[in-house]
């Protein structure tokens, strides 16, 4: 959904988009910006990144956005700008280095969470996008194509290679943790 | 939630060509909400996708509501601000652009225009001096020169309107909106 800026458009301007005030989109920054975020941080694993890409996110919107969008194609189409963002920042391969994030407090399965997230950070971007997109936001298959534009068809087996792969990295964590 | 059928316990339920199973979407809105009706229940041990689901689901939502909880999102207003100093930027490019042409136009009009002035010899100083267009210079305008010199002025005042009305906008974009 990205555009380039051709000579038409930076002659004539975009298409027309009406103003939207500040507290309508604080009401979608409040019920959009924290699952928005947590997808971001997931995916590229930099908390720094993922602000600066949910900033980034919400600025495209603004500036791009349709007026004739309902919810779920407001919450698909940024979700879409978000995913182009990521896979941009990963072409880049300009945030690869040092992912980490900040651990709030001592828990007492630290051990476990740790391992699992690490598990998880075993799997590629793509691969948890679709997961992330489809067990933890509850997106079909058709929205899921509509955030990440693949097709329909591709993410049934897309997803399905991705819920197995880590199924099998998180086997073992979950053993472990059973046993403790 | 589609209605679980009789057979919903056996480990080969409506096997997709994927190896997949119909009631995966039913067991990961069971984890999210936490309402795990019983042949749901049974049926996930059985089955060998949804098991796959459950452990997977379970693991991301354990991590989302960690990320939630570790930071939260930046403050909408910061987000809002940055919006509207770039849709400001981008009206103000905008602007930039016609204002460039016009000063591409000027590079190409004003040697043109010197160049035809020099090679027109202007008539002597009369003694009795007429203000009128017509008479002075109206005879050195051929018909293509009228043409190109008319061209010129209204691209320019194309230039400054439109570069005009981008400016306005800008200006009735403010950085703090109420």
């Amino acid at each position: 959904m990205e555009r380039t800026p051709g000579i038409v458009s930076l002659v004539f301007g975009d298409a027309p988009t009406s103003a939207l005030d500040e507290s309508t989109f604080r009401q979608l920054y409040a019920a959009t910006a924290q699952p928005l975020r947590a997808y971001l941080l997931h995916v590229c694993r930099r908390p720094d990144v993922a602000d600066d890409l949910l900033q980034e996110t919400y600025c495209r919107y603004l500036m791009h956005r349709r007026t004739d969008m309902d919810d779920s194609q407001t919450r698909s189409y940024l979700y879409r700008i978000a995913t182009n963002l990521l896979h941009d920042r990963v072409r880049s391969r300009v945030d690869l280095a040092v992912p980490e994030i900040p651990e709030l407090g001592a828990a007492p399965d630290l051990a476990t969470r740790l391992d699992v997230r690490s598990t998880l950070r075993r799997l590629k971007p793509r691969e948890r996008e679709l997961l992330w997109l489809a067990y933890v936001e509850g997106m079909n298959h058709e929205e899921i194509a509509a955030a990440t534009g693949l097709r329909p068809l591709s993410i049934k087996i897309l997803l399905f290679r991705a819920r197995r792969k880590a199924a099998q990295l998180l086997a073992p964590a979950q053993k472990q943790t059973r046993f403790a | 939630m589609k209605p679980l059928h009789s057979n919903l316990g056996s480990p080969a339920t409506a096997p997709g060509r994927w190896g997949g199973c119909e009631h995966t979407s039913d067991v990961s809105r069971a984890v999210r909400t936490g309402f795990w009706p019983s042949a749901l229940q049974e049926h996930a041990q059985t089955c060998r996708a949804c098991s796959e689901t459950r452990a997977v689901a379970e693991a991301l939502l354990q991590e989302s509501s960690r990320m939630r909880a570790a930071s939260p999102a930046p403050d909408a207003s910061r987000v809002w601000f940055e919006a509207r100093r770039r849709a400001r930027l981008h009206l103000r490019h905008r602007a930039l652009f016609w204002f460039r042409a016009l000063r591409v136009l000027t590079v190409i009009y004003v040697p043109a225009m010197l160049f035809w002035a020099l090679s027109h010899r202007v008539a002597p100083v009369r003694e009795v001096w007429k203000p009128s267009f017509r008479a002075d210079f109206g005879s050195l305008l051929t018909g293509p020169a009228e043409i190109f010199a008319l061209s010129g002025v209204l691209l320019a005042a194309l230039c400054i309107f439109m570069g005009s009305w981008y400016l306005l906008r800008e200006a009735r974009t403010p950085l703090h909106h109420t």
